[in-house]
C-alpha cells in the first residue's frame, strides 16, 4: 500500500510509513484515485492535480422492477448521458434515456433535466392507474416527451437525445411502448425472439431530431408493442448500442451475463462493461424492465415511490 | 479589505499526449481605498545632475529643476521623501539626511534646494541606487518608490557594480527609471525597472520632464496595497514553462520566483493602486493524461500582504475530440502575438545598427504587421518614425533613410507595451 502522505509503498499490514513514519493504520478520509495521496481539495489533488471523480461519472439506480446504470466511458470528460427510472404501481414502470450531445456545451446539464422531467411526468400520468390502456400508455408518453422538450427549451444551445419507454402488464401480457427523438435505442428481447423497437433520427451519421436547442419540437415516434413473452426491455444510448448494435447482438450480451432473468443493476454493470471493454468511446447508458421483476415484485405502494428518483 | 479577482482563460482542451498548457490570468485589485500617501510611504526623487545635464544651454538642468519641483508638490501630506543628487557618487539635495515628512514646509524647503541644484561630475548610477536603498530602509514596511533619471550611460562604474546595486535594492522599493534625451543606455535603465518592479521610458525633449514626473508620483502616491505575490502552485512533476507579465507591458518574472514548498512558488508583482487590472501569460507542461482525464495544471493566488485569496484554475483536459483541442484561446494568441511583436522590433532594430538593411526590412515589417492586426496604434505610430508603411496588412514597409535617435529608442524601450485583448 502507498502511504497517504508521501506516496512511499510499504508492504501490506505495514504499521508505519517506512519513509515518512505516518500512521498507516489511519486511513484518511479520501485519498487520491491516481496517486493514492490524501491531499484533495475542491475535487482535485493537490499532489497530481487529477481531478477526482464526480458522482456523475457513474450512475446506479435500482427501484421495483426498473434499474439503470450510467456511466462516463473512458474516452469523454464528462458524463453526459442521464437516466431516469420510476416504478409506477401495478408492476409498470417508467425508463428514461437522454444523449446529451457533446459539442454543445451545459448538454450534461439539459440530459439530467430533461431525463427527470420525462420521469416524472409519466409518474404523474399513471402512479395509480391500475390497468392503462394503449391509449393512456400513449397520452403519458406523449405527456413526458412535451416535458423533456420544454425543460430541454431552458437551454440556448445544450440538446440532447430522448428515449421514453413506459412497460405495463395487462390481463393479455405487457404494453410495451416507447417515444424517442433522435439515436439513442430501446430493444425487446423476449423469449420469442429479440426485436430492435426504435429507429435512428440519424442520416449519414448526423442527428436529424432531437431535444433542446434547435430541436423541432414536434411529437416524438411512438411504437407499441404488446408483448405475450417473458423477457428484457433495453433503453439505451449510442454508447452502449455501438458495441451491440444488433437485436441479437444485444440479446446475446444479455445471455452472456446470465439472461433477462438476472438482478437488473447486475445485468446493467455488465452491458456497460461490455462497452468499456469495447474502448468505451462514449458515455454509456442502460435502463431495464424484465417481466420477471415486475411479476415477482407485483404492485408497489405509492409511498414506496418517494425515494425513487434519480439522483 | 483587500480583493483581489483573478480569472483564468485558456483552451483547457490538449490532444492526446500532449503537455504544455498555456493560460492567461488577469488580475484585476477591487481594492475599496486609494492609496492617501500618509504615514506608510516614501518617495524618492533621485536626479542625475552629472555634467551632462548643463549641456544644450543649460535647458536640461532647469528642466530637471521645475520637473523635481513639480514632483515635490504632488506629494502627498505625510509622506515619507528625499532628493537624491547623483554624478560619480550620491548626495543629498534634501534633506540633509535622511527622510522628510511632506507638509508645506518641508515641501517649500525641498524646491528652495532643487532651485540651487547644479550639475557637474561622472555618472554612477549604482551609488545612486545604494543611497536610495539606504534611504528606503529607514522606513521598513512603507510602500516605498523612487524616480530615477539620468542623460547618460554608467560610465564610471563596472556593469557588475550597478548589478549588485540593484539587487540589493530589491524588495526594498520600486523603481520608475527615466532617461533624457538620446544618450543614455536603455539595457541599463531597463535592468534597473524590471528588477525593481518598475517602467523604463524615454523623455525625449526636456521640457516633458516636469509632466512626465507628476504623473509617475500621483501614481506612486495611489498605491494601496504594498506587497502583492503570485502565488502558483503546480502538480508534482510539472514544469513551469515560464511566467510572464504581458499587460500593460511585457515583463518575464520567470526567473523571479520563490519557492514556497515543493510545489508552490511566489513571484513578487510590487504594490497595486485601487482598480489596477494586469494581465499574466503562464505555461505549465505537466505529466500526460489518459484521454478523458483532466488534471489541473496550476492553481494561481494572489498573495496580499500575506494573505491568500481565492485560487484560480488553470486546468488539462485530455481529448481526442479534435474540434476541441484545436480551438484557439483569443487571450492567450493575443498575448503570444503581442511578445512576437516585441521580438520583431528589437531584432529589426538590432539588424538595423549593425546595417543588415534586409532582415531589418523584413523583422521591422513584421512588426507593423503584428502591431495592425493587434490594433496597437502607438506603436504603429512609433514604427512609422523608423519605416515608412507602404501596405500595413502584409508589413511591406521601408527603412527611412534618416531617424531621429530619439524616435529610434523610443520605439526600442517602448516596445514591450502592450495593448489589451479586444473583449466581445
Amino acid at each position: 500500500m502507498r502511504c497517504p502522505s508521501c506516496g512511499e509503498p510499504n508492504p501490506d499490514g505495514a504499521r508505519w510509513c517506512e519513509a515518512c513514519g505516518t500512521d498507516l493504520t489511519v486511513r484518511p478520509d479520501a485519498v487520491c484515485v491516481a496517486c493514492g495521496l490524501a491531499n484533495i481539495e475542491d475535487g482535485y489533488c493537490l499532489s497530481c492535480g487529477y481531478k477526482q471523480p464526480v458522482p456523475r461519472d457513474h450512475v446506479v439506480v435500482a427501484v421495483g422492477s426498473v434499474a439503470a446504470v450510467s456511466d462516463r466511458g473512458l474516452r469523454h470528460h464528462h458524463n453526459e448521458d442521464a437516466v431516469a427510472v420510476a416504478d409506477v404501481g401495478a408492476g409498470g414502470a417508467a425508463l428514461v434515456v437522454c444523449d446529451g450531445v457533446s459539442s454543445t456545451p451545459g448538454s450534461d446539464v439539459v440530459s439530467e433535466a430533461a431525463a427527470n422531467a420525462a420521469r416524472d411526468e409519466l409518474v404523474a400520468q399513471l402512479l395509480g392507474v391500475n390497468e392503462p390502456d394503449a391509449e393512456a400508455i400513449d397520452k403519458a408518453l406523449n405527456k413526458a416527451v412535451v416535458a423533456a422538450q420544454s425543460s430541454a427549451m431552458s437551454s440556448a444551445v445544450a440538446s440532447s437525445t430522448l428515449v421514453v419507454a413506459v412497460a405495463h402488464p395487462t390481463a393479455e401480457g405487457h404494453h410495451v411502448m416507447v417515444a424517442w427523438l433522435g439515436d439513442s435505442r430501446a430493444y425487446w428481447l423476449g423469449r420469442n425472439g429479440a426485436v430492435l423497437l426504435t429507429e435512428d433520427h440519424e442520416l449519414g451519421g448526423r442527428l436529424v431530431r432531437w431535444i433542446g436547442a434547435d430541436g423541432d419540437g414536434q411529437p416524438a415516434e411512438v411504437r407499441h408493442r404488446l408483448v405475450t413473452d417473458d423477457g428484457l426491455l433495453v433503453v439505451c444510448s449510442d454508447g452502449l448500442w455501438r458495441y451491440a448494435p444488433e437485436a441479437g447482438d444485444m440479446a446475446a450480451a444479455v445471455r452472456g451475463l446470465g439472461g433477462p432473468t438476472a438482478p437488473l443493476d447486475g445485468l446493467g454493470e455488465g452491458l456497460v462493461q461490455l462497452a468499456l471493454d469495447g474502448g468505451g468511446h462514449d458515455n454509456i447508458s442502460v435502463a431495464l424492465w424484465a417481466t420477471a421483476a415486475s411479476d415477482s415484485r407485483g404492485a408497489v405502494g405509492p409511498d414506496e415511490l418517494a425515494d425513487r428518483s434519480n439522483p | 479589505m483587500t480583493d483581489f479577482v483573478a480569472e483564468v482563460f485558456q483552451n483547457e482542451y490538449l490532444p492526446a499526449g500532449a503537455e504544455v498548457v498555456d493560460a492567461v490570468v488577469t488580475v484585476r485589485s477591487d481594492v475599496d481605498t486609494d492609496g492617501t500617501g500618509g504615514a506608510d510611504m516614501v518617495q524618492l526623487i533621485v536626479l542625475d545632475t552629472s555634467g551632462s545635464m548643463n549641456e544644450e544651454g543649460g535647458r536640461k538642468i532647469r528642466a530637471a529643476r521645475s520637473a523635481t519641483s513639480a514632483a515635490i508638490d504632488t506629494i502627498a501630506d505625510g509622506v515619507s521623501f528625499a532628493v537624491v543628487g547623483g554624478h560619480s557618487s550620491a548626495y543629498m539635495i534634501y534633506p540633509d539626511e535622511g527622510l522628510a515628512v511632506a507638509d508645506e514646509a518641508t515641501r517649500s524647503a525641498a524646491k528652495g534646494r532643487v532651485d540651487r541644484i547644479e550639475a557637474s561630475g561622472g555618472t554612477a548610477i549604482g551609488t545612486w541606487l545604494q543611497a536610495a536603498a539606504y534611504l528606503a530602509n529607514l522606513k521598513p514596511g512603507a510602500i516605498a518608490h523612487a524616480i530615477l533619471l539620468t542623460d547618460g550611460k554608467n560610465q564610471h562604474e563596472e556593469r557588475s557594480v550597478l548589478d549588485r546595486a540593484i539587487a540589493g535594492c530589491v524588495g526594498l522599493f520600486q523603481c520608475d527609471a527615466r532617461g533624457l534625451g538620446a544618450d543614455w543606455n536603455i539595457d541599463e535603465l531597463r535592468r534597473v525597472a524590471s528588477a525593481l518592479l518598475g517602467t523604463v521610458d524615454i523623455i525625449p525633449r526636456p521640457e516633458d520632464m516636469a509632466e512626465e514626473f507628476t504623473s509617475l508620483t500621483a501614481a506612486a502616491m495611489g498605491r494601496s496595497v504594498r506587497s502583492v505575490q503570485l502565488r502558483l502552485w503546480s502538480p508534482k512533476g510539472a514544469e513551469i514553462g515560464f511566467v510572464k507579465q504581458v499587460a500593460p507591458t511585457l515583463e518575464d518574472l520567470t526567473g523571479t520566483a520563490r519557492p514556497v514548498n515543493a510545489l508552490t512558488r511566489d513571484y513578487p508583482l510590487g504594490a497595486w493602486s485601487a482598480g489596477e487590472e494586469r494581465d499574466y501569460h503562464v505555461r505549465v507542461k505537466v505529466p500526460v493524461g489518459g484521454v478523458g482525464d483532466e488534471r489541473l495544471a496550476a492553481r494561481v493566488m494572489l498573495v496580499i500582504d500575506d494573505v491568500d485569496q481565492p485560487a484560480a484554475l488553470v486546468r488539462a483536459v485530455w481529448t481526442d475530440d479534435e474540434a476541441l483541442s484545436t480551438r484557439i484561446n483569443a487571450e492567450v494568441a493575443h498575448y503570444t502575438g503581442q511578445a512576437e511583436l516585441a521580438d520583431a522590433i528589437a531584432e529589426g532594430l538590432a539588424a538595423r545598427d549593425r546595417g543588415d538593411s534586409d532582415d531589418a526590412t523584413k523583422k521591422l515589417g513584421r512588426a507593423v504587421q503584428l502591431a495592425h492586426e493587434a490594433g496597437h496604434v502607438d506603436t504603429i505610430r512609433l514604427l512609422q518614425k523608423v519605416v515608412d508603411v507602404d501596405d500595413p496588412a502584409s508589413g511591406t514597409v521601408r527603412l527611412k533613410r534618416t531617424v531621429e535617435k530619439t524616435d529610434e529608442m523610443a520605439l526600442d524601450v517602448r516596445s514591450t507595451r502592450t495593448v489589451r485583448v479586444r473583449k466581445g
